[in-house]
């Protein structure tokens, strides 16, 4: 079934709000199926047929109903679209991505949250460990860098700042939990993914300890473990447990951000040209042509 | 470290060790709230100063106060800026809760024995000894104005030893103009002349166990306060007989304790082995009439090796109560004309 399918811009006011998509039918078997229909489905949006323009909401996409561009069709289920010339496909993409980069963005910016509570979370856990392993080493000279509020004569300095850094990490356990459940309750995150966080999370809780401890086996165990489930791009732990725990969540957050993004919403970045493409067969970006691969 | 639904600790993430079940990752999450145990290596013994250097020593935790140009504090320093020639009673209001917060962030009360040696004397003394609190297995070894002393000296001195005698610190005390009379010599490869009361507080450190048990057990019999008297690197040249040296540190004590108040007496010192035994029948023979008075005698003897045959001795005496009626014309005189230089509470 073949029917040609144009980009017009809809503007108010001089701006433009939306691409929208105008179908022309020249395929009589086509245009029967869709008469038959009274609608059609497009991008996971049901137009209704009989309007040359079709307006475009924002609504949340699926990945499954995204377009594919094969040569110059444009495939949609069952239905395949010409699409006249390079320009036009473009539009067409375009138009695909107003709505998903709106929804990107959005996404982007909750994932963003909970990212750096983690982060947080995970840095200021390793600064609590370094102020302690300093505390073991010279305790009087920490104390009066790090200065706890001690209010009775007998309490014991050391216990008292201990206890003042397991609060402040509690806390922020406490605030990523708050939005942790935030984030599901709002469909914004998936549980998988929310679930592969925190354990990596936890993993880095428990590399940072056996730094801590220095105990090598257990570095190295802890080491193996992450890297079978993912979760460590490198075998070699060295350096402080704050520049361990930088390069780990630098590394891990930022990949599990893009590829939260890129499979939850079928869209990615080209690390090329920049600009944002829908994932497809070809797995290369609509613009600029460069594979997917590269852009890892 | 990762918690099961079953609350058993793994080490792996994906499922318990112990029992195959899931991994809680909610409560492994919070877990991260807890840290590897440490053990802090506070050092056993500290030793608060003032008004003198600091002593060399290794075995003890040194922290200070001291009278400067500006402000300080770090963890072995708390300086007190006196300009304008402040009073105790000025600095004590001005500095109170500064000196209250550092004492507490630098361990002293957690240290397992606390030495607090202080010159009385000092403008500083009123301060520290109103504001330190017993914290146990604490002693303070306290330099007393005189006769010797001005009326100053002597005004400050009596605001600090009455704010001892209140608050019953177990206290050894000793005159300072005693101190200032202490020649010393420390066997090296000669004979060199230190300063005898750093070496007095050396020693003192290196018995402080000994030394704060014997004070515990005559805590416990009502006495908290005692004199001393050294003689260092004491020879069979200047004291014929041990005896000798016992019975002048004895009488030194005595111009200011009245013999009837003595309650107990002790003796640590340091010589060769093998003069021991005859240190320890002098003390025996200088308290022989006493004995069935006192409530508590003891002896601690510590090993020295010595070229020229020196030997050092601590007589201590334990009496019901602080002297002051030494110091109290000079007290008297500076309170009377300014009424905020008397003893507080």
């Amino acid at each position: 079934m073949k029917a040609k399918f144009g980009v017009v811009d809809i503007a108010l006011g001089g701006k433009i709000l939306y691409k929208t998509g105008s179908i022309e039918i020249d395929d009589e078997e086509c245009e029967t199926t869709l008469k038959a229909n009274k609608t059609l489905s497009i991008f996971g949006i049901n137009l209704p047929l009989g309007k040359k323009e079709v307006y475009l909401e924002k609504t949340r996409y699926d990945a499954k109903n995204f377009p594919q561009f094969e040569d110059n069709e444009l495939k949609i289920g069952e239905f395949s679209f010409i699409v006249p010339n390079e320009e036009e496909r473009v539009k067409i993409t375009d138009m695909h991505l107003k709505p998903l980069l709106d929804l990107r963005f959005k996404i982007d910016q909750e994932l963003t949250k909970v990212e750096n509570k983690s982060r947080e979370l995970l840095l200021r856990r390793a600064q609590a460990l370094e102020y302690i392993d300093s505390l073991k080493a010279n305790p009087r000279k920490t104390l009066f860098t790090y200065s706890p509020e001690i209010l009775t004569d007998f309490e014991n300095p050391v216990q008292i700042a201990i206890q003042q850094q397991k609060d402040a990490v509690a806390a922020m356990i406490s605030q990523l939990k708050e939005e942790i459940i935030y984030q599901i309750n709002n469909q914004n995150l998936n549980q998988s993914n929310i679930e592969k966080l925190q354990k990596f999370i936890i993993a880095v809780g428990m590399l940072q300890n056996a730094v801590f401890e220095e105990k090598q086996d257990k570095i190295s165990s802890v080491g193996t473990m992450l890297k079978e489930m993912g979760l460590l791009p490198q075998e070699n732990c060295y350096g402080s447990i704050k520049e361990l725990t930088e390069m780990l969540t630098q590394q891990f957050i930022s990949k599990m951000h893009q590829d939260m993004l890129d499979v939850q919403l079928g869209i990615a970045r080209c690390s090329s040209c920049g600009k944002y493409f829908l994932l497809n067969t070809e797995n290369r970006c609509t613009y600029c042509k460069t594979f997917r691969q590269q852009n890892k | 470290m990762p918690k099961c639904v079953n609350g058993h600790l793994s080490n792996n993430l994906e499922t318990c060790e112990s029992c195959g079940h899931q991994i809680n990752l909610e409560v492994s999450l919070e877990e991260l709230s807890e840290f590897p145990e440490v053990s802090v290596p506070w050092k056993e013994s500290c030793v608060l100063t003032l008004g003198f250097p600091e002593p060399l020593m290794n075995d003890a935790h040194i922290i200070q106060i001291e009278k400067g140009d500006n402000i300080e504090e770090n963890e072995s320093l708390f300086r007190v800026k006196i300009e304008g020639g402040k009073t105790w009673s000025e600095i004590v209001v001005e500095n109170k809760d500064r000196f209250k917060k550092w004492v507490r962030r630098t361990g002293f009360y957690c240290a397992k024995r606390k030495l607090v040696v202080i010159d009385t004397t000092d403008v500083l003394s009123p301060l520290l000894l109103q504001e330190l609190s017993d914290a146990g297995n604490m002693l303070v070894v306290a330099l007393s104005a005189d006769e010797s002393s001005n009326a100053l000296e002597q005004n400050i001195s009596y605001v600090a030893m009455s704010a001892l005698k209140q608050k019953r610190l177990p206290t050894i005390i000793c005159p300072k103009s005693y101190v200032d009379e202490m020649p010393f010599f420390v066997e090296d490869k000669e004979l060199i002349f230190r300063n005898a009361f750093e070496e007095v507080i050396i020693f003192f450190v290196s018995a402080l166990c000994d030394l704060i048990t014997m004070i515990k057990v005559n805590q416990r019999l009502g006495v908290y306060f005692h004199y001393f008297y050294t003689i260092f690197s004491a020879s069979d040249m200047v004291y014929p007989k041990p005896e000798n040296a016992i019975s002048f540190q004895l009488k030194q004590i005595q111009h200011v304790v009245k013999q009837k108040d003595i309650q107990t007496a002790h003796l640590l010192g340091r010589a060769e082995i093998g003069r021991h035994e005859n240190l320890i029948k002098a003390f025996k023979k200088v308290f022989r009439e006493d004995k069935d008075r006192l409530v508590n005698m003891s002896i601690r003897l510590f090993e020295k090796n010595s070229e020229y045959g020196l030997y050092d001795l601590v007589l201590i005496l334990g009496v019901n109560e602080i002297y002051l009626s030494n110091i109290e014309r000079g007290y008297q005189l500076i309170a009377s004309k300014n009424p905020n230089l008397r003893v507080m509470g």
